[in-house]
């Protein structure tokens, strides 16, 4: 039941308090849309599920990826692959997966989203003896590299005019280096990467993409974010104004609120190397370890609520230690496969699947398509992030003003085992009407006539007055002065 | 035939990379930000585990260590080990395929060119280690100038006399049914057996797209087993000398029987052509109803995989439809005893690159002590305590729903824990299946059943155990060390064209009595009369 009473401080209210800043430019929640790597695969009406499905989730955030190999055509017909000045080679735009990636970059420009546009891996075969283009063992260091980014970001950006990329992404996961014979990322090291940056830094600024700014880092393992940033914040002070990262975490940290630590912990390493704040960090690949078959990269607890409890937790754990913004993996199981002997299989991290293949249950929205829905439309681009007033053990919470002050909300994630019934207000000043009440949890929450998450309950009242409400034991409750 | 050897070539390299040895220099331990020693640890089974987990984190506050992980691709483990020694870059802790092929020509020269370092002499400090290395079979072997130089990874540390491989049939039980030539509790004679393969062969066949019989492909031809005295290339004569295997009058005669029985034969219950297999074709064409008696490694896992595939068939809906289109078969053959291949209890070997300091090994050593405890193996099967299960006053473990949830199909969710990857280096695990949450407990199950009536049949001796000698196996001498993978490998292609027709019965033979083979059986015989 939900009560409105008057704004008088109460001795158990809870406040967020809006001189209580985490962040006062907040960039925004996300999802991965990479290049689908066969659209034949796709469902009948695959498309327009896959775009009212971001109409509904509406990132600020989407990171796309694409492949060299699928773009860069005659790089075989070189005469003398180690010559690294050649640059002979052409560019098929308009394949398939480039045609994709237009549409996906038609979306986001169309939509104001911020883009990370990269590429996968270097060009070549892993396989030493048949790699004819020899980009392998120098990976992104090779200066054809930094040419063909070059020359790809300058066709985007310029001819093409995706304004929306502002980053670009130097490789995935360049620190999981895999095995020779097998992984384009064997050879790599961090100073090999770091180099392969500062080359595709000076290419952007002799094309005239000086604003195009390059992921500083994209490393995923632990020791491998480590290095990462510390390298981007001591050596690449100039070529890279950000630091990025990916961050799969188990349950248990989550449940236990060891990733706020974590993070937090990472913020101050970056903080004392790089001697200011001018720098964000944003997660472009976050998820959870539990669940994640090794061998068919693959995560079976995607389809559980708990997932998208555990994803809002981590969300704002995130929030509550600085990061600037987060880019859920992934939005459709039918864009990534693993390729092995027996063919290729879809990785299953998706908030649905359009796969023609896939089985009716999989192509439904799942849980967490829901509640990254409601963090997503919550925080705007250019919030102001604040906290509470007093913390409560096993919940997490967290509030928003947007940027132009006329909204806000907030939102608690009760980890408990019990209900939390509280008296919650925000302190600022807006002047709103209606306050739209979410709740995310397995038996309460409400989805409208096209399947998607809306509100449980529609009061009158200010946000500024203490609203109570009661939040679900494992269950995530929003509130905002917007209908999400 | 039972698995991939080395090539000439990789032969070649190990020992070229002792050439690469010379400039050894030992590294410097290096440190994490928060002062704990970084470990560099390589295994297969961690595939494409990262670390990072919860439990990996606990491990590394715990032995103040920061843990990195790698690991090999199966189908080119001998190489990527050999490359990194080849290339001294090798990490502190690697794992390789120690059988007795690659004992002498890797192990023993690793040992001479100071490429891994040697076990402790005193292991009292890692009670755990201790008591499991005192279970590995053959042991003694692996002792070099009074030094142990690697940890054999125990298969099963509740199961450490089992003696034999499962590397047997499972079969279409219901075909059988349905035909009328099943056989109570899946139990045949050599008559049977074939008389069942008669029936598939007339009734399933539909037109030579499905097989009465098929192995898997380093398995065929299988039938052999049942007439050989030896699993590989060197076979005990009645005169105590060693001899080619694949010359003996036992061998000839399954080899005949495997050659009226292939595709080219006059029964051709081998009906997929065996000859141009790819790994793996055999499993698909078995899961697809395309087989119907399927000789097969039947370990937990792949028996599992095996039992999930068929049912993924529509019309296998019922776990008793599954059971019947899964069961394995019990072959007595034609001396009326069940024919299965002998193992050692352990399964390659984890390495300590000689390069790491005392302090680093020791580390490593505590971390697997601990995973051998029954502290560390709850951890590596349930997790954490209080958070992943919980223990009642009679012991029982109850598993947390939040540490353990199921999927939509009521199955537990697989956790990644770090722990249960870094207890590979030590042990395969089999002896927790039991116990394990992810254990499919129906495969668990039929498996034990076998292996249950096994054992009976081994005490009522009506089990012939294909074993080599010791003395011969992980026998060191030039030749063999060089050669004889190279010549198990050149053996399984010479037998499959045979059986193929490709070569007559006189080159076949004449295979096996080139000067190379002179010279390695030469080399045997005179060093096991010193």
């Amino acid at each position: 039941m939900l009560t409105l009473v008057s704004c008088n401080e109460k001795k158990d209210g809870i406040v967020f308090e809006s001189k209580k800043v985490i962040n006062d430019n907040f960039y925004g929640l996300g999802v991965e849309v990479g290049v689908y790597e066969d659209t034949g695969k796709l469902q009948r009406g695959a498309e327009e599920k896959i775009y009212n499905s971001l109409d509904r989730l509406n990132p600020k955030l989407v990171r796309c990826m694409t492949n060299f190999d699928w773009l860069v055509k005659n790089f075989s017909d070189n005469k003398t692959p180690d010559n690294l000045e050649d640059d002979t080679w052409e560019y098929d735009f308009t394949n398939k997966y480039m045609l994709n990636a237009y549409q996906i970059l038609d979306y986001c420009e169309t939509k104001n989203i911020t883009v990370a546009f990269g590429i996968w891996n270097v060009i070549g075969n892993p396989n030493e003896e048949e790699d004819i283009y020899h980009m392998i063992k120098n990976v992104t260091a090779d200066p054809r590299w930094a040419v063909m980014c070059g020359d790809l970001m300058e066709y985007l950006i310029v001819k093409k005019g995706y304004t929306c990329i502002k980053y670009f992404v130097n490789t995935n996961e360049p620190d999981y280096s895999g095995a020779k014979g097998s992984s384009k990322n064997a050879y790599n090291t961090y100073a090999i990467w770091e180099q392969g940056v500062k080359n595709v830094r000076a290419q952007f600024d002799k094309i005239g993409l000086t604003n195009l700014d390059i992921i500083g880092g994209d490393a995923t393992t632990k020791p491998g974010i480590e290095e990462y940033l510390t390298g981007v914040a001591t050596n690449l002070k100039n070529e890279v104004k950000n630091y990025g990262v990916h961050l799969y975490i188990s349950n248990y940290d989550i449940d236990n609120a060891l990733l706020k630590e974590r993070v937090a912990d990472t913020y101050s390493m970056i903080k004392k190397l790089d001697g200011n704040d001018s720098k964000k960090v944003i997660i472009w690949e976050s998820g959870l370890l539990d669940g994640k078959n090794v061998q068919t990269d693959c995560n079976a607890y995607i389809a559980n609520f708990s997932y998208g409890i555990r994803m809002a937790d981590y969300t704002l754990q995130c929030m509550m230690s600085n990061v600037s913004g987060i880019v859920y993996w992934d939005l459709d199981d039918a864009m990534h496969f693993m390729y092995n002997e027996g063919g290729m299989t879809a990785k299953e991290w998706g908030m649905f699947s359009t796969l023609n293949e896939a089985s009716a249950i999989k192509q439904e929205y799942r849980p967490w398509y829901h509640s990254s829905s409601l963090l997503t439309n919550l925080f705007d681009r250019g919030c102001k992030v604040i906290s509470a007033n007093t913390e409560i053990e096993n919940v997490r919470m967290i509030g928003s003003i947007d940027s132009d002050g006329q909204n806000g909300g907030y939102v608690v994630v009760n980890r408990g085992k019990t209900d939390l019934t509280k008296d919650f207000r925000m302190d600022a000043s807006i002047n709103n009407e209606k306050l739209y009440i979410y709740i995310f949890s397995e038996n309460q929450i409400k989805l409208d006539a096209n399947g998607f998450v809306t509100y449980n309950y529609c009061i009158d009242g200010k946000i500024s007055d203490y609203t109570n409400i009661t939040v679900p034991a494992n269950s995530v409750v929003v509130v905002s002065t917007r209908r999400l | 035939m039972k698995r991939k050897l080395l090539s000439i070539l990789l032969v070649l390299l190990s020992v070229l990379s002792l050439v690469g040895l010379v400039g050894c220099k030992n590294t410097k331990d290096e440190f994490d930000e928060k002062g704990r020693l970084k470990l560099n640890l390589r295994n297969l089974y961690f595939n494409e585990w990262t670390g990072g987990d919860a439990y990996t984190d606990f491990l590394e506050e715990k032995f103040g260590v920061a843990i990195t992980p790698t690991t090999y691709s199966y189908a080119d483990w001998d190489q990527q080990v050999y490359g990194p020694v080849q290339a001294n870059n090798l990490t502190d802790v690697f794992q390789f395929n120690l059988d007795s092929y690659n004992f002498s020509n890797s192990y023993v020269n690793w040992v001479k060119g100071d490429v891994i370092k040697a076990i402790p002499d005193n292991l009292d400090k890692w009670p755990n280690i201790k008591a499991t290395l005192a279970k590995v079979s053959n042991i003694d072997q692996f002792y070099i100038n009074g030094k142990l130089y690697c940890l054999p990874i125990i298969k099963d540390l509740s199961n450490i006399d089992t003696e034999y491989s499962p590397f047997t049939y499972v079969y279409r039980r219901d075909w059988a049914k349905e035909l009328g030539v099943y056989k109570e509790n899946d139990v045949y004679t050599w008559a049977e057996f074939e008389a069942l393969l008669d029936s598939f062969l007339k009734n399933k066949s539909m037109g030579g797209e499905v097989a009465a019989l098929g192995d898997v492909e380093w398995g065929y031809p299988s039938i052999t087993n049942f007439y050989k005295t030896a699993p590989h290339c060197f076979a005990i004569a009645g005169d105590g000398t060693v001899v080619s295997n694949y010359t003996t009058a036992e061998y000839l005669e399954g080899l005949e029987k495997a050659k009226l029985w292939s595709q080219t034969g006059n029964k051709q219950y081998y009906g997929l052509s065996q000859y141009d297999l790819n790994d793996g074709d055999a499993a698909k064409k078995y899961y697809a109803g395309r087989i119907g008696v399927y000789y097969e490694n039947l370990s937990l896992a792949n028996y599992t995989t095996l039992r999930k595939k068929v049912g993924e068939n529509k019309a296998i809906d019922t776990k008793e439809k599954l059971d019947d289109a899964t069961a394995i078969m019990k072959v007595y053959g034609p001396d009326g005893k069940y024919h299965l291949e002998g193992t050692e209890n352990w399964f390659s070997a984890t390495f300590f690159n000689e390069d790491i300091s005392n302090a680093k090994m020791e580390k490593i050593l505590d971390i697997l002590d601990y995973l051998l405890s029954e502290e560390g193996t709850m951890l590596a099967i349930y997790g954490f305590e209080d958070y992943d299960y919980t223990v009642d006053a009679n012991g029982n473990v109850e598993l947390s729903e939040a540490g353990w949830e199921k999927d939509l199909d009521g199955e537990y969710i697989d956790k990644l824990n770090g722990a249960k990857y870094l207890r590979y280096m030590i042990t395969l695990g089999n002896d927790t299946s039991e116990m394990d949450p992810l254990t499919d407990k129906d495969s668990l199950r039929i498996l034990n059943a076998w292996k249950a009536e096994i054992d009976q049949a081994k005490e009522a001796n009506k089990l012939v155990v294909l074993k080599e000698r010791g003395d011969v196996k992980w026998l060191t001498t030039t030749l063999k060390a060089r050669d004889s993978g190279g010549m198990l490998e050149d053996a399984n292609a010479k037998i499959t064209q045979y059986c193929y027709g490709k070569i007559t019965k006189d080159a076949y033979l004449a295979n096996f009595n080139t000067k190379q083979w002179q010279d390695v059986l030469k080399e045997i015989n005179d060093a096991l009369k010193k």
